[in-house]
């Protein structure tokens, strides 16, 4: 009785796992031309990444009338598995966000010479495998000149989520950006930990931005996924601006965002399904920096009124020196 | 600057020191909840959730009916263990870990379902600080203690209780009788089972409302991963205070501080030559330090985590 209750426990446990879990279902053969993506483990409503690329996967798809298979894995170790099934059921392109993909999409890749792959932030080995990558760093130099435009206090804040090289480069070029106007400028940097909780911990960010704004930075960089969520509350609390990054996020607090950074993603899925679609895709890696249109920083109706017609001539003269290639953003932090 | 430590250092400190009041209530009677970590996550969510849908009738009202669903949302957990452990007398090592198991699972399942692909920052009406009159005027004593949301004078009002409840009432003298002998307090007619329930119960309660605390006190957003150890920590504070509330309350203040300080000495470039790792780490040497009695020696209630057996 006791052992059969304790049975039934285990059961339901394991159950809530596998709902949690990837999920393969209603996948019917049709004429039109399959598309798979697959996320993060975060998944969609990231505000980021994988809302990114389902945008530009969902604007590919509708134009062309294409079929479009979301699966989110419930846990890294079933990213593999979720690869080789859409291989194996002869998907026409298959998208993978996220560096968690690296190893299993080279791995998939070369059972499946015939199939296609892209993967979206990260170099993945493999003839089959497009890999997409963004030059961040162009980006944040490009919002590191307006916070060095707009503060006052001649110091200004970055804050990351989990400390890795990824996010150093776009500290280094938050940096550079902002020295390059205002070699005054001080900046402060700070990280929410060392673990991938670091993306998550709203409260630890909060307490981080509070830290940068009571030492009087008047403008922080919130490059912290989920975290960045407590930066925003202590933006408002201290009303002092904040920059955000990977998706336009404008509208949180208008007023107080200066404006957002995003990369390229959409743009560079879209242009990934496009290719498989007029029948041209080739592996290999896809660089979107500013010149390719792989970081934008977002002006609309929410952050127009913060930014000067100077701050924005003076940024726009920066964008077109990089795209030129007059100035090189170091994606390295000194 | 220093009141601005102090000050982060009570914020962060009070989460963790509801939960460990908690569970020393818990651990007092015999009964070990490793699924605090889980529990809280459910009060987070429940709390969050119950905030988001009732601000639209009453903004007020919203973050306290949150927190009280939160709260009943961590007891109705914590009643699910209190059955397997003392009805069915599992592993309440194992069993507590399965509680975080499933409270993680189903957070996610549900929040993903009613939310996850909305791509929206969802925002909740959550308690405000409150600025006690005169005594938040106070220089430096008023900013670090009387500037804080109501939960906070809260949590540190019920250490006192907790304290006396523990050790000067009847009630709490049969809850330590049942951790550190069972049998005997079996023999003087009490009845250990719904004894330990009640207080597995008040723990769960305790954990909701440190979850609530998180994403309506702290921030008014939820996100699935947000107790980020907190859980953990408190489980550690309670054995760094053995398991006496005001040390417990002490201990939940360095680990506070232990969290305040990287985060603010980050902001010092000047200070960059210490990684703030080092920082990050401290608390938890501490904790290894007690446990393996070089601070102190820490003993834990004598029945702590045997099930108990009427012969």
């Amino acid at each position: 009785m006791q052992s059969q209750l304790l049975r039934i426990f285990i059961i339901l446990v394991t159950l809530t796992f596998l709902l949690a879990g990837s999920s393969l279902q209603n996948v019917h053969a049709a004429k039109a031309k399959r598309i798979g993506l697959i996320y993060d483990t975060g998944g969609r409503g990231d505000l980021s990444f994988c809302d990114a690329s389902y945008a530009g996967a969902r604007k590919a798809v509708d134009q062309w009338q294409l079929e479009l298979k979301e699966i989110t894995p419930g846990q890294s170790t079933d990213i593999e598995f979720a690869l080789r099934q859409l291989a194996r059921l002869k998907y026409d392109l298959i998208i993978g966000v996220g560096f968690l993909f690296q190893e299993p999409m080279s791995r998939v890749a070369a059972e499946f010479p015939d199939a296609r792959f892209a993967i979206v932030d990260v170099e993945a080995k493999g003839q089959n495998i497009a890999s997409l990558i963004f030059k961040a760093h162009e980006g944040t130099y490009l919002v590191g000149a307006i916070a060095a435009l707009k503060t006052e206090s001649n110091k200004i804040g970055f804050i990351g989520g989990m400390n890795i090289p990824l996010l150093h480069s776009f500290e280094a070029g938050y940096r550079a950006g902002a020295k390059a106007v205002n070699p005054d400028v001080e900046v402060f940097a700070s990280y929410a930990g060392v673990t991938p909780q670091a993306f998550s911990d709203p409260a630890k960010g909060k307490e981080l931005a509070l830290a940068q704004y009571n030492r009087g930075a008047d403008v922080i960089l919130a490059a912290a996924g989920a975290t960045s969520l407590g930066i925003l509350e202590a933006a408002k609390e201290k009303q002092k601006y904040i920059i955000w990054v990977d998706a336009n996020g404008n509208h949180l607090a208008p007023g107080l965002v200066l404006t957002s950074i995003i990369k390229g993603v959409e743009l560079s899925v879209y242009q990934m399904i496009q290719s498989v679609v007029e029948g041209d895709f080739a592996g290999g890696t896809k660089v979107y920096g500013l010149k390719e249109g792989g970081a934008e920083y977002i002006v609309d109706e929410n952050n127009r009124e913060l930014l000067s017609e100077e701050i924005l001539a003076r940024v726009e003269a920066l964008k077109k020196q990089i795209i030129d290639g007059e100035i090189v953003v170091p994606s390295e932090r000194e | 600057m220093i009141e601005q430590i102090l000050a982060a250092t009570i914020r962060q400190a009070t989460p963790l020191l509801i939960v460990a009041l908690g569970e020393i209530i818990s651990e007092r009677a015999g009964v070990i909840n490793i699924g605090l970590e889980g529990i809280m996550i459910l009060g987070a969510f429940v709390g969050w959730i119950g905030s988001f849908y009732i601000q639209s009738a009453s903004v007020g009202l919203a973050p306290w009916m949150g927190i009280l669903l939160g709260a009943l949302s961590g007891m109705t957990l914590a009643g699910l263990f209190a059955i397997l452990i003392l009805g069915l007398k599992a592993d309440q090592v194992v069993t507590g870990t399965g509680i975080n198991l499933l409270a993680f699972g189903v957070v996610e399942v549900l929040y993903r379902r009613i939310f996850g692909a909305t791509g929206k920052a969802l925002k909740v009406a959550i308690f405000q600080p409150i600025h006690l009159p005169l005594l938040s005027k106070i220089p430096l004593i008023g900013p670090i203690l009387f500037q804080h949301n109501l939960l906070v004078y809260a949590a540190f009002i019920a250490v006192p209780l907790v304290y006396f409840y523990l050790f000067h009432t009847h009630h709490g003298l049969a809850i330590q009788a049942c951790g550190e002998y069972p049998k005997s307090a079996d023999t003087v007619g009490i009845n250990v089972g719904r004894l330990q329930a009640k207080c597995v119960l008040f723990g769960g309660f305790m954990a909701g409302i440190a979850g609530g605390y998180l994403s309506l006190a702290d921030v008014p957003y939820f996100s699935t991963e947000m107790t980020a150890g907190r859980g953990f920590i408190a489980l550690s504070i309670v054995i760094f205070g053995k398991w006496h509330p005001v040390k417990a309350c002490g201990a939940a203040l360095l680990f506070g501080l232990g969290s305040a300080l990287p985060d603010r000495l980050q902001a010092i470039p000047d200070l960059g030559f210490i990684p703030y790792q080092f920082f990050l780490m401290l608390p938890y040497v501490l904790t290894l330090l007690v446990l393996a009695g070089f601070v102190g020696r820490a003993s834990p209630p004598a029945a702590l985590a045997l099930p108990y057996r009427r012969e």
